[in-house]
């Protein structure tokens, strides 16, 4: 279900009437069901792995403190095989088909009495796996713990996500030394925000196993810290020690925090509808071209993508914290002005911020992070980079765009300690530091095209044509869409605005009028966007 | 890379529901304001028969209801309307081009502009032929095979060319092309068949000719019962589209309007296609066969070579040829398919308005004269036995 649909919006308005109706503990199952219907409306199946990646980690959590009961042992076991007969057994989608008298409802999967044999032994295992883990000394135990959580959750990435990427990989490189082989691929679709939910199922086991937080015994509760809608399927990437405390005790709804919701929905709203899908078919005329191209495409086009990209995403992300806002529930910042950034360093604190602080926390800094000499933090940056880049999507050119950035944050940081920290000027210089945004947006640009690029054939012709052609004025892609083209202008003065004051609630200053009136040409362009074709969150692939 | 603060605004005033009433009163206002405002800017000229209008005006009156447009560009006297509001009808029959020698044998195209550029383009290459063209904008394959069959003297021609492209195959379900082109409605009709069976039944058309409409349209009952015949016949019909009100006037509502418009196009669109390609077993699909189906058949009984122009437009592979394949093949139909000419993988082979190059037309042309020809010297082109029986019945 995208946030920008029709049917979202039905939803939306039938999640929130029942949660302003329910009590406390009602809401978060009725939250629960919410968000595996957000899910499976998009593929049913897959919610499977939800399930599956949410009662390991649950187990997971209550093993490393010994705490598993009888109880949150029965209950996820349970549910899982609900889940498992559910959506691997069953049709869900042809229960309505009988309800509504077809008489041969395709409702049960031959391949039923086979899922209820595997998850019985998938349980049988788990059982085995306890009883040998929980003799253990404690400090091996929560190892043990912790290894389970990271092999399951990665293996789950690594069969939906890397599988063909690594085989294919593989296969090319036998090709390369002579030897003939083909590939054993694996025909699967790639799970919506299966790297979301895994990485944040996997931050609460780590920060368990680190005892910072400490395991919930609700398993419903962690469920929904697993699958909450809003934002499962591209995050933001949340903690269970920030999210999980949010579902264990009662919500108040204010006045406030509904506005501020509101407006980041309608803000949201305005940078996908607006301006991502209106910019999105002449980027994709660029880098979908099999004809000519010339540096003013390349240049154009990469451009676009830059305001694509950034609108798509922290669009997804101010709608997802503006409908949790309304449930009365936090978010994480995700986006923070990032194109003013003037160095890699600043860029990655302000962009995907909940997936930096997560390698940042999970990955650099448990690989050394800052302790050690230069060259050790370079590759702890660069280590860290490089699979930051690959958590994108199995393609060499998210590694690439890794490799790009680790380097940039390297040089940086050698830079960095050669020179010094800047001192702290009282009045800084306004053109400096405009020259500096301007200087790093290139830099960021040309990530953006590693980023975006097909194949790494068209890397290199792109970069060719972008030096090779310099100065040529010649634009063969569509401008775009009458709503982008409007849109773009004001998203860069509000922006201007916040990033001039420092203040993420600018807009309160403003005269009452003039609020309305810009809250007015949000909604108007982003209505004149709803005539533009609608395009899935680039995110979601990921 | 830890996590930015969160500044929060030093003048923040605590949000009260007098307050929030004022915002809510003040965006309204705004809106209103902006939809004047635009309506002022980008006014749509007076003038029934101006239709190019500058591309912002347009794209503001893209939503506007279909009665709306219609009422502002057509008049009841042919000399005032729009000339876009004459093309396209039935009666009285036009032959859009009559070129080549008078004793040549005749080849007669039915069908939408690429149509007409082949034909066109076939005068060109040729002086073997004499051209006929029967066509009208974005024709749909029924409106071509109604062509043919309103065609009184179809059976001078030696041959005749039934146009079918990929663009517009899902509107075959359609009675006019004022519903599926809903930004640029055009009042025509278009025979609408059903399927019967192997066969098809023809349902009524509520008026057939430009007088018809125009007399349908400024009667108000008459209007109503041509309105529920789409409506029932219709599945691009929509009445929230195709009503005129005072909302009109709004920008705003226009561009919601354009918006549903769309949604539904997209869906009715995706229903039949995917990326994978045609759905056979959709109405559309079935119907889009049968009509070959009838037309090769009824060609034949009036001593005519059918052929079928299968037009591949840009983007869309060869997904139309597919869905017809079957039926071209076990029905023995000749056939022309863009695709064997023209890749429809390779933007360079089509102009920026998605017809063909002209040096492309002209392939095609030189193409269609090898079928023509085969078939007119052999006459080889028997249905199988796997041909179903076609039949064609009134409602």
């Amino acid at each position: 279900m995208l946030f920008n649909s029709l049917e979202f919006l039905v939803f939306l308005a039938i999640v929130y009437t029942l949660y302003r109706v329910l009590p406390f503990r009602l809401q978060n199952y009725m939250l629960l069901i919410a968000s595996y219907i957000f899910y499976g409306w998009w593929d049913w199946r897959f919610l499977f792995l939800t399930a599956f990646s949410t009662t390991i980690d649950y187990w997971v959590g209550l093993t490393m403190q010994n705490r598993l009961g009888r109880r949150e042992k029965i209950l996820p076991a349970v549910f899982i095989t609900c889940g498992a007969v559910l959506f691997l057994g069953m049709h869900p989608g042809a229960v309505p088909a009988a309800i509504l008298g077809d008489p041969h409802p395709a409702i049960v999967k031959p391949i039923l009495p086979w899922v209820f044999f595997g998850i019985l032994s998938v349980l049988a295992i788990a059982g085995i796996w306890y009883r040998l883990v929980s003799h253990l000394p404690e400090h091996h135990r929560r190892k043990a713990a912790l290894l389970t959580s990271v092999v399951c959750q990665l293996s789950l990435l690594g069969v939906f996500k890397y599988f063909n990427f690594f085989a294919e990989t593989f296969v090319s490189g036998l090709h390369g030394l002579g030897v003939q082989a083909d590939p054993v691929l694996i025909n699967v679709i790639l799970p919506v925000g299966i790297s979301f939910y895994t990485f944040q199922s996997l931050s609460y086991a780590i920060d368990i196993y680190r005892r910072q937080f400490e395991p919930t015994d609700r398993f419903f509760d962690f469920a929904l810290f697993v699958s909450y809608f809003p934002q499962m399927v591209a995050g933001p990437i949340e903690r269970a020690r920030h999210l999980l405390p949010e579902f264990q005790k009662p919500r108040v709804l204010t006045l406030e925090q509904s506005a501020r919701g509101l407006y980041l929905i309608m803000l949201g709203l305005f940078k996908k509808v607006a301006i991502a899908d209106g910019v999105a078919p002449s980027v994709n005329q660029v880098f979908g071209s099999s004809g000519v191209v010339t540096s003013a495409d390349v240049i154009g086009g990469t451009l676009l993508f830059a305001v694509q990209i950034y609108c798509d995403f922290s669009g997804y992300t101010d709608i997802a914290r503006g409908v949790s806002k309304l449930l009365g529930i936090d978010l994480m910042l995700n986006f923070n002005l990032p194109y003013f950034a003037k160095s890699p360093r600043e860029f990655w604190r302000r962009w995907h911020i909940s997936l930096s602080t997560w390698l940042s926390d999970y990955l650099y800094k448990t690989l050394g992070g800052n302790r050690g000499g230069l060259a050790f933090v370079c590759r702890n940056l660069m280590i860290t980079m490089l699979l930051g880049g690959l958590w994108h999507g199995a393609a060499w050119n998210y590694v690439l765009w890794g490799f790009y950035h680790g380097s940039l944050l390297s040089v940086h940081r050698v830079w960095t300690s050669k020179r010094g920290d800047a001192p702290v000027v009282e009045r800084p210089n306004v053109l400096l530091g405009a020259a500096k945004i301007g200087f790093f947006f290139l830099f960021t640009l040309y990530g953006w095209l590693l980023f975006r690029a097909n194949s790494l054939q068209q890397v290199v012709d792109f970069t060719r044509l972008i030096f090779n052609g310099f100065g040529s004025l010649d634009i063969g892609f569509a401008i775009p869409r009458l709503s982008a083209l409007a849109g773009i202008p004001l998203l860069a003065v509000m922006e201007f605005a916040e990033y001039n004051l420092n203040d993420r609630y600018w807009y309160r200053r403003l005269l009452l009028p003039l609020f309305g009136l810009q809250c007015a040409t949000l909604l108007f362009l982003t209505l004149m966007g709803t005539s533009n074709e609608p395009a899935q969150f680039i995110y979601f692939q990921f | 890379m830890s996590q930015p603060s969160s500044s929060t605004s030093s003048s923040e005033r605590p949000l009260t529901w007098r307050r929030a009433a004022l915002v809510v009163l003040w965006t309204i206002l705004g809106l209103a304001l902006i939809d004047a405002a635009v309506n002022f800017a980008f006014p749509y000229p007076i003038d029934p028969k101006v239709t190019q209008v500058g591309q912002v005006t347009a794209y503001f009156d893209y939503g506007r209801s279909i009665e709306g447009k219609l009422a502002r560009i057509m008049r009841p006297d042919p000399e005032q309307t729009a000339p876009i509001t004459l093309a396209g009808w039935y009666q009285p029959e036009k032959v859009g081009l009559l070129a080549g020698p008078a004793d040549a044998p005749e080849v007669t195209f039915y069908g939408m502009s690429h149509s007409v550029r082949l034909a066109t383009a076939l005068s060109r290459t040729s002086k073997r032929y004499r051209v006929r063209s029967i066509g009208a904008p974005g024709a749909t394959a029924n409106w071509a095979f109604g062509a043919f069959l309103h065609d009184g003297e179809r059976k001078q021609s030696k041959a005749a060319v039934l146009s079918i492209m990929s663009l517009n195959a899902p509107m075959v379900t359609t009675m006019t092309a004022m519903t599926w082109n809903s930004a640029f409605p055009m009042p025509y009709t278009e025979d609408r068949f059903e399927l019967d069976g192997n066969g098809l039944r023809m349902v009524p058309l509520p008026y057939e000719s430009f007088d018809g409409f125009t007399r349908a349209f400024y009667d108000p009952p008459a209007w109503s019962a041509a309105r529920a015949q789409f409506k029932a016949h219709d599945a691009y019909y929509s009445d929230l589209l195709v009503r005129r009100s005072v909302l009109d006037h709004s920008a705003i509502v226009r561009l919601m309007r354009r918006a549903y418009g769309l949604h539904l196009e997209r869906a009715a669109r995706a229903r039949v296609i995917d990326e994978r390609g045609f759905h056979p077993e959709t109405e559309e699909i079935r119907l889009l066969n049968a009509i070959v189906r009838e037309f090769a058949a009824q060609a034949r009984r009036d001593g005519i070579v059918p052929v079928i122009f299968v037009i591949n437009n840009y983007g869309y592979g060869t997904n139309l040829y597919d869905a017809l394949k079957d039926t071209l093949s076990s029905c023995a139909i000749p056939y022309l398919s863009s695709h064997t000419v023209v890749s429809p993988q390779d933007p360079r082979g089509y102009l920026p308005d998605s017809h063909f190059t002209d040096a492309n037309d002209d392939r095609l042309s030189l193409a269609l004269q090898h079928v023509i020809d085969t078939q007119l010297a052999h006459r080889t082109s028997q249905p199988s036995p796997g041909c179903p029986a076609s039949s064609l019945a009134a409602r």
